[in-house]
């Protein structure tokens, strides 16, 4: 082998890579210490950490982004491990009702928010304002994305929807693997349902549970499409989550150094889980 | 041992039930795709069409880009995974076969980049394409992805190559076959299952992408699927049918893909075998 072919099986990758991912990282973080016009930069320091920082929207919208990590985390965690658990009592139709569960997962997420958005519609004939309507569940139609509460309901409600499926199928895999005689003897133990969930089930599968946690949360991070697409943020920035709010700083506002100090603020929190998510995934469980 | 009948009726209704939940936005944009705009617009609507037409996908593909949106979507998506999963797999048998001086360094820099801020990456990004003078064509948006799924995916294929044992690669170099044809003909075979992964990954990715494809074109001949009909939708709001048929298109390809690539759909974390 000569010295120069492994760099010859790299070139290509790395350019692609430099251009486009390192470049760019560099570059946003310098420019996170620049005040940018069109023409002229101006180096600022740590003005604009500062003004994020003191900025009291940044916060509002740093308090959405837990109310959508707590909430989505949780409902996906729970609601994927009670169907998985669901799917290894059955024989028949695993495979038939797993595979439907993930057709929300593979599909764009801004086709998906388009169409949930017609379906919150704020008129009577709009898809969950005529069941409700119909069921006499509520006397008129409730605009939705209209009102701060029920808008953020709607996108919470959207994430869980779209995301349920993924960690289901992962936490089947990891059901799937735990021997049938473990919960044979935690009978003869006499332990119950849930007795046998606490005892044998979570013990087991809590290092997958706590990988599937760490991604989620980092989705959190980054929901963009959906509040882009429903309300855009708003009503009074209820809906606004990280990614939103960067993007119209960017593209609407050019403030490109702020929305950069932005996103180097919130890297030792992504860092932080990283490295939690990495812990879990290797701390190996010995039966 | 017996199971309870009830018990196991009441775990089917209940997956019958989330079933439902899941299925029913796909089951309201299929049918209203095919009403005409006076049944959308009635209340209660109707489960299942009175009236079938086909004059919402007419419009879909004539008046409105909204055909157009698809067909850039497929065009690009098709370039960047055969790209991507080309690319990747140099390095990923790069990085898991040879050894050369800074590989760890190499190596790191993939992993890190990986946690740095996605999306302060657009904006240093749109000025190169700019510069480059490629804002709002197919390159600006091309490219780009391929940039941005060069490390998860080298990770990925990486540990493909690194499952085949290190005595095939021995034999090959006995036969006096050269590092670029062990890869092609000998190791690239091989790893043909992570390939497909890292490919339904990057489909997956392109055509789901919104914040991008709406920063670096201008012109609706230039819209993806998911920024078109995210812009489309903000004119035209009051337009259900033509949107319907639209998304109907805008997820088919992720099913038809799902269904015939059912196997290889495993959550991308399980396979880049890091420890």
């Amino acid at each position: 082998m000569k010295r120069a072919t492994p760099y010859l099986f790299l070139f290509l990758p790395f350019l692609f890579f430099a251009v486009f991912s390192l470049y760019p990282l560099i570059w946003s973080f310098r420019l996170s210490f620049f005040k940018w016009g069109v023409i002229t930069e101006e180096f600022v320091g740590l003005s604009n950490y500062a003004e994020v920082l003191g900025d009291p929207y940044f916060w509002k919208v740093f308090g959405n982004t837990i109310v959508y990590a707590a909430t989505t985390v949780i409902g996906q965690i729970a609601l994927g491990l009670l169907v998985a658990g669901m799917l290894t009592k059955i024989g028949k139709g695993r495979g038939f009702f797993s595979t439907t569960f993930y057709i929300p997962v593979i599909t764009s997420w801004a086709v998906v928010a388009v169409v949930w958005k017609m379906m919150l519609g704020s008129d009577s004939y709009s898809f969950f304002n005529s069941i409700l309507l119909q069921t006499n569940l509520i006397s008129s139609p409730i605009s939705w994305l209209g009102a701060p509460l029920t808008a953020k309901l709607s996108i919470i409600a959207l994430c869980i929807w779209k995301g349920v499926g993924w960690a289901m199928i992962i936490f089947l895999a990891a059901l799937q693997t735990i021997p049938e005689r473990f919960y044979e003897m935690a009978k003869v133990d006499g332990l119950g349902v849930l007795g046998r969930f606490r005892k044998v089930t979570f013990p087991l599968i809590s290092p997958v549970v706590g990988m599937v946690s760490a991604l989620l949360l980092i989705g959190a991070f980054n929901i963009f499409p959906q509040v882009y697409v429903l309300t855009g943020g708003g009503p009074l920035g209820s809906t606004e989550s990280l990614l939103t709010l960067q993007y119209r700083e960017a593209f609407s506002f050019l403030h490109f150094g702020y929305a950069s100090a932005m996103g180097y603020l919130l890297m030792p929190i992504i860092l932080f889980v990283s490295i939690l998510q990495i812990k879990a995934i290797s701390k190996r469980v010995q039966y | 041992m017996k199971k309870n009948i009830f018990y196991r009726a009441s775990i089917y209704v209940i997956l019958f039930i989330i079933m439902v939940i899941m299925i029913v936005p796909f089951w309201w944009m299929i049918t209203t795709s095919f009403k005409p705009p006076g049944e959308i617009f009635t209340f209660p609507p109707t489960i299942i069409p009175r009236e079938f037409t086909f004059s919402n996908y007419e419009f879909m593909w004539s008046s409105a880009p909204l055909g157009r949106f698809w067909l850039n979507s497929l065009l690009i998506a098709s370039i960047v995974t055969l790209a991507v999963m080309f690319i990747t797999s140099l390095a990923g048998f790069a990085f898991a076969r040879l050894d050369f001086k800074g590989k760890r360094v190499l190596f790191y820099l993939l992993l890190a980049s990986l946690t740095g801020p996605l999306f302060a990456i657009l904006i240093p990004s749109f000025f190169i394409i700019s510069k480059a003078g490629l804002y709002n064509t197919y390159f600006a948006i091309i490219l780009p992805y391929i940039g941005w799924n060069i490390a998860l995916p080298t990770l990925i294929i990486r540990a493909f190559f690194e499952s085949i044992p290190s005595s095939v690669g021995d034999s090959a170099k006995i036969d006096g076959c050269s590092t670029f044809t062990t890869y092609r003909k000998i190791m690239l075979p091989l790893v043909m299952p992570g390939l497909v992964t890292v490919g339904i990954f990057t489909w997956m990715y392109t055509w789901d992408e919104l914040a991008w494809a709406i920063t670096a074109t201008s012109s609706m001949e230039m819209r993806t699927m998911s920024a078109g009909i995210t812009m489309f939708q903000t004119q035209y709001f009051s337009s259900w049918g033509p949107l319907c048929a639209a998304a109907v298109f805008g997820v088919l390809p992720s099913i038809i893909l799902y269904i015939v690539m059912q196997k290889y759909y495993k959550p991308t974390l399980a396979v880049t075998g890091m420890k």
